[in-house]
């Protein structure tokens, strides 16, 4: 079964915050990091549907916001190191990041891409999409409108791009797909040409 | 309101007071006279004047006062455990009495396979009979105050014990504050001999299982050892509170000696101690101290040492059977410095248990919420004092 990479924890008919789980067992203690940019994400609806949603921020800060964090690098403990000499970290510390809702599922299978009738709900588990899934949602790009103009701190045009590669990992680097992202991109962004030259040097 | 137009002059008098202090002169002297002291000729000198002296002196063990350790390599691998505590006291503005216990555990491994154990368990107490200590002699003494800051100290220690029991490498337990747990030296007698068994009980366990431990106190206001050097330098000024006439000794003694009287042990274990050095070991001359024996014998004297943790002089309390094995001594020593560099100057295992253990101003919010809705059920209003609205209110 997957795991799941994160719990909901503010949830809007937009978009959800949700808190990056701890990976357990792991040996080295190393920092845990939101999901990629643009990366296409799940969750449950309380009906047996489920949502989909494009990760558009991360953040990492102290679980207690009133702890600021406090410079540990010295000598030759830098990067990873720094966690391996402070084990509370992984304790103290917590990962957040916002995805845009951009879809949903019904119970029957049925996928649409515009905004889901309900937001997922509070407390429920995030899942990273499979290969497979992120293949199926992205036949159809019409939804990447909806990642335009989300009113968050990455600009729209990055997010899309930054989606659109995630995407096109996804599909196994399927050249004739990003030509046609591309073309879409083109379509959504015609009448502003600084965000679609934005939009494509990231592309590229 | 605080006017501080009237402090400022206080505040300049303060400073000129703090650079006489600092007087590089004096410091020479006391160092070199610390250098040269002998054990038993000090612990001589204190025995004779103990008893007319009011306050509190370091004795020397077999270490000579003056010397210097430095800090002996700490193992790789290792755990550190501590506890801290907070409460909820009990409220007079309040119509109903109940006292909240939170005790922070934070159990750190370290080495080849780091890992971090954080966790606190709170208690709601409100039964009359958990509200109240009854000793031996069935006199019951309200938990506030004094008692109170024992009973947490009490609870902190066991959940201590249970924390340390959890590992098998070297462990080393921790608390914030002293083992010297002084306020029970002005209670009565019957809770003592209430209280110092379980104290003492605690801290067997601690031997039993093979695992040292110690208190920590950060920028300790202890004057022992200062007050040490100043019985050595004359005890008969020390013994009338002044330097001023005295026949035994020396004008310049006396003058040091008047410039050490408000001076801490900290300060003089500032300009003597190198980074990770400790300082020797004494015994503190608490009277409480004579009682640290456990049901079954064994004697658990608090000694001490002053820590330079690379940013400050720490004082490091623990049971004498800790002190004088030189394994467990090394360990605390090497493993403290070794913490105090990966925090900064203060161990992150005492950070981690106080995190845990804080009850926030949101926290206590919440609890009286719930105490007075769970009221509300019942019918009752929760009614506090009119002098406790017009704080939380403040009109104009």
């Amino acid at each position: 079964m997957t795991q799941p990479i994160g719990e909901i924890i503010s949830t809007t008919s937009l978009s959800f915050t949700a808190q990056r789980l701890n990976p357990r067992g792991t040996e080295r203690p190393r920092p845990v990091q939101p999901p990629n940019l643009g990366r296409l994400v799940w969750a449950r609806l309380p009906d047996g549907g489920r949502v989909f949603a494009v990760v558009a921020f991360g953040t990492t800060e102290g679980l207690d916001r009133g702890r600021l964090a406090v410079v540990r690098t010295h000598g030759d403990v830098v990067d990873e190191r720094v966690y391996h000499e402070h084990p509370q970290l992984a304790e103290v510390l917590r990962t957040e990041f916002v995805a845009v809702l951009v879809g949903y599922e019904r119970e029957t299978g049925a996928l649409f891409r515009h905004l889901p009738p309900q937001p997922p709900p509070l407390h429920y588990a995030v899942y990273e999409c499979s290969d497979e899934e992120a293949r199926a949602f992205s036949e159809d790009l019409r939804y990447l409108r909806l990642l335009l103009d989300t009113g968050g701190p990455v600009p729209g045009e990055q997010l899309v791009a930054a989606h659109v590669r995630e995407m096109y990992r996804a599909r196994g680097e399927d050249a004739a797909w990003l030509e046609e992202a591309a073309r879409h991109v083109g379509r959504l962004l015609r009448r502003d040409y600084n965000r679609l030259r934005a939009a494509l040097e990231a592309l590229e | 309101m605080l006017r501080i137009e009237n402090l400022a002059e206080a505040v300049d008098a303060l400073a000129a007071q703090t650079a006489h202090r600092a007087r590089a002169a004096y410091w020479d002297q006391v160092l070199h006279l610390l250098q040269r002291l002998e054990s038993a000729q000090l612990a001589e000198r204190i025995n004779r004047v103990k008893d007319r002296i009011p306050w509190l002196v370091a004795r020397p063990t077999a270490e000579p006062p003056g010397a210097r350790y430095p800090a002996p390599p700490s193992p790789r691998d290792y755990v550190a455990v501590a506890t801290d505590g907070s409460h909820m006291a009990p409220d007079r503005h309040s119509p109903v009495r109940f006292l909240v216990l939170n005790i922070g555990k934070a159990r750190i491994r370290y080495g080849a396979h780091p890992r971090a154990f954080l966790s606190s368990a709170g208690t709601f107490l409100y039964r009359e009979e958990d509200l109240s200590l009854r000793d031996d002699k069935g006199n019951v003494y309200p938990i506030e105050g004094a008692v109170l800051g024992i009973v947490m100290a009490l609870e902190e220690l066991r959940a201590l014990v249970q924390e340390a029991d959890e590992e098998k490498i070297p462990v080393m337990a921790l608390r914030d504050g002293s083992l010297i747990f002084w306020p029970l030296q002005s209670e009565e007698t019957p809770l003592q001999d209430t209280l110092l068994p379980q104290i003492t009980r605690a801290l067997r366990q601690f031997h039993d299982m093979g695992v040292p431990v110690a208190s920590y106190i950060s920028y300790p206001g202890a004057r022992d050892v200062v007050n040490s050097v100043r019985v050595w330098l004359c005890g008969s000024c020390v013994r009338r509170g002044t330097c001023e006439g005295c026949e035994e000794c020396t004008a310049a003694e006396a003058e040091l000696c008047t410039w050490l009287r408000p001076m801490r042990d900290r300060e003089l274990f500032a300009a003597y101690l190198n980074p990770g050095e400790r300082s020797a070991i004494f015994e503190s001359s608490s009277a409480l101290q004579t009682r640290y024996r456990d049901p079954w014998g064994m004697d658990h004297r608090i000694q001490f040492f002053y820590l330079h943790t690379g940013k400050e002089i720490a004082r490091v309390e623990a049971p004498i059977w800790v002190m004088q094995n030189p394994r467990y001594r090394d360990r605390i020593h090497g493993l403290l410095v070794d913490q105090c560099r990966r925090g900064g100057g203060y161990p992150p295992v005492l950070q981690e248990a106080h995190e845990q253990a804080v009850i926030t101003v949101e926290d206590r919010r919440m609890v009286e919420t719930l105490v007075e809705q769970a009221l509300a059920r019942e019918g009752i209003a929760y009614v506090r004092s009119r002098k406790d609205w017009s704080k939380r209110v403040r009109g104009v």
